[in-house]
């Protein structure tokens, strides 16, 4: 070669991280000013929304960056919660709500922090043995394979009653978490995220979802990719089951079953799975949208007439929404681009 | 350098490729040209490990990578373009280019420690478009980030399936000169499939022949030109 220069790597690691933080600014504008209102019943709905972009942006990091839906998300939410839960729930209380529990954990309680840390092990661990598995597969067949996790894991739930009793609430979880707090992990998240998404190995990794045999005959090793993805993406998600339980206090494995896993992908596909800001923009969309339309369904007052209540209205609205943003743009509103691709392009290197 | 031995392939009761065999060393520019269904695009599929030969061996410098997908071909040093444009259409050109680039940092690092991706993009003119989408480019912009994506894997041999389709006898001519200067400054042996007998005589220095899966003839380019099998091939009869 003429060219005597090393190879030199293209920095993203300051884009990743400023990108990241534009990302979270809308959520974190949203939520300033509903804490500023000092409403509870707000504040918890916002929330709520936060606990959902980590999940959607968890989602994101799988389905974006890999290809192909995943139905088996909420699964690792439900494991983060349950773990810590299990782990840090006070003995006293353990004696009255899983007395039976098995490997003598009725009688250990951990504090949070070590409850945390213990929890994203089992669910890296959770996460490498089921992502062995899918990973391997693409297209339908991988979707249907997350699809069952996502029902096996429910019939655990639900039926080894001594652990995670059934389907009856886990209650008693240390309630500490606050929404500035939670504000913190989301963003943490996104920019985790990001970074993913721009590295060396997440641009491998979505150049194989575009063309996996021109990405294989680039020698990128697609099985690895996914899998880190898989790994990463159920970490991600399991830390949104953390921060509900540790805010909640109570949790039932019904949570965070079908109703949610639709909810959640619905909300990564409207505003665009193929970008971490598609992630936010969805859950702020569809999270406002559904309060709006939940206040229409309990029959309220406009302008002195007295409208007639519409339950399911919500269900009805987000299904048509979700329609609509798919016939309208069906890569997502935010489709490939980042809030910062929009607001300031990537120039082009000069000669 | 690169050598194929006694290479078969069979689809179905069709043999695509019947004991091919062919050399192609380093630093050095081999057409393979034949008329449509020849076998010249399976012959590339072998070689770059995307097809499974039923016989037959691919071997470069000794060890043999046929069979072993294209993810071992592509670790060997064996890089490929498509007949079909297999961009990464949604990545930008940088991003296209870099895929290869990762792989060959971990990989192969010996063969991209001096490749500078600013300056190569200067020299197939798409450093100006070095952010936008793949798909944004012209179909002659593809072309050349294709062959740019494939040299980024620092490739001991490059194979270019019709690097030059779609394009105008300007653009063949300003091509035909890219690629020489690949030789000259990579020095990987280069592999050209085209249909356009001009481009590949004026660009090759030996050209291989295939009609009906088989090799028909091999040679420098004024033998090729004068093979009676070749000139039946494409003329239909012996001058």
């Amino acid at each position: 070669m003429t060219s005597t220069n090393q190879s030199r790597r293209r920095p993203f690691l300051r884009r990743a991280v400023l990108g990241g933080l534009m990302t979270a600014l809308p959520m974190l504008l949203v939520c300033i000013a509903i804490i500023a209102t000092g409403e509870q019943w707000m504040v918890r709905l916002a929330y709520a929304g936060v606990v959902a972009v980590v999940v959607v942006v968890g989602l994101q990091i799988q389905m974006g960056n890999s290809g192909g839906v995943s139905f088996s998300h909420t699964v690792f939410v439900a494991i983060g919660a349950y773990a810590v839960a299990i782990l840090s729930v006070p003995v006293q209380m353990k004696k009255l709500i899983i007395p039976n529990a098995p490997f003598g954990l009725a009688d250990l309680s951990l504090s949070p922090a070590a409850a945390v840390l213990v929890a994203l092990l089992i669910v890296a661990v959770l996460a490498v043995i089921t992502g062995l598995v899918i990973v391997r597969v693409s297209g339908i067949a991988a979707d249907i394979l997350t699809l069952c996790l996502q029902i096996i894991a429910h019939s655990v739930f639900m039926y080894w009653t001594s652990l995670f009793r059934g389907s009856q609430a886990f209650f008693g979880i240390p309630q500490f978490m606050t929404l500035p707090a939670a504000l913190a992990v989301a963003m943490a998240v996104i920019i985790g995220a990001r970074i993913f998404r721009d590295s060396p190995w997440g641009v491998q990794l979505r150049a194989s979802s575009e063309n996996l045999l021109a990405a294989r005959c680039f020698a990128v090793n697609v099985t690895r990719l996914r899998l880190l993805a898989w790994i990463l993406s159920a970490l991600a998600c399991s830390i949104g089951g953390m921060i509900f339980a540790f805010y909640i206090g109570t949790i039932n494995a019904q949570s965070f079953y079908f109703p949610y896993v639709f909810l959640t992908v619905a909300m990564l596909i409207l505003g665009g799975m193929n970008s971490v800001s598609g992630a936010v923009v969805g859950v702020l969309i569809i999270s406002i949208g559904i309060e709006l339309i939940r206040n229409l369904e309990n029959g309220p007052v406009l302008f002195g007439i007295e409208l007639p209540t519409l339950y399911g209205l919500s269900g009805l609205a987000l299904g048509a929404v979700i329609i609509l943003g798919m016939v309208l743009r069906p890569a997502g509103i935010m489709g490939t681009r980042e809030f910062d691709d929009i607001l300031f392009p990537r120039r082009p290197e000069t000669e | 350098m690169l050598e194929v031995r006694g290479i078969g392939k069979q689809f179905g009761g069709v043999s695509a490729l019947r004991d091919v065999s062919l050399e192609c060393r380093k630093g050095e520019i081999r057409g393979l040209i034949g008329p449509n269904g020849a076998g010249k695009s399976s012959l590339i599929n072998v070689i770059s490990g995307v097809l499974t030969p039923d016989k037959g061996a691919v071997a470069l410098d000794g060890r043999n990578v046929a069979g072993k997908g294209p993810e071992v071909a592509a670790r060997a040093g064996i890089a490929r373009t498509f007949q079909n444009l297999r961009l990464f259409a949604n990545l930008s050109v940088a991003q296209n280019i870099e895929v290869a680039l990762t792989s060959a940092r971990a990989l192969r690092p010996d063969a991209v420690r001096g490749f500078d991706l600013h300056a190569e993009m200067v020299a197939f003119s798409l450093i100006a478009r070095s952010e936008d989408a793949a798909r944004t480019l012209s179909y002659g912009d593809q072309r050349r980030l294709e062959i740019l994506r494939a040299l980024a894997l620092g490739p001991s041999v490059l194979l270019l399936d019709e690097p030059a389709a779609g394009m105008n006898d300007v653009e063949s001519a300003a091509l035909a000169e890219l690629i020489r200067g690949i030789r000259d400054r990579f020095g990987c042996a280069i592999i050209v499939i085209d249909h356009d007998l001009h481009f590949i005589m004026k660009l090759s220095e030996r050209i291989t022949v295939m009609d009906m899966g088989a090799v028909i003839a091999e040679g420098p380019v004024d033998a090729i030109r004068r093979d009676p099998k070749v000139i039946e091939i494409y003329l239909g009869s012996t001058p």
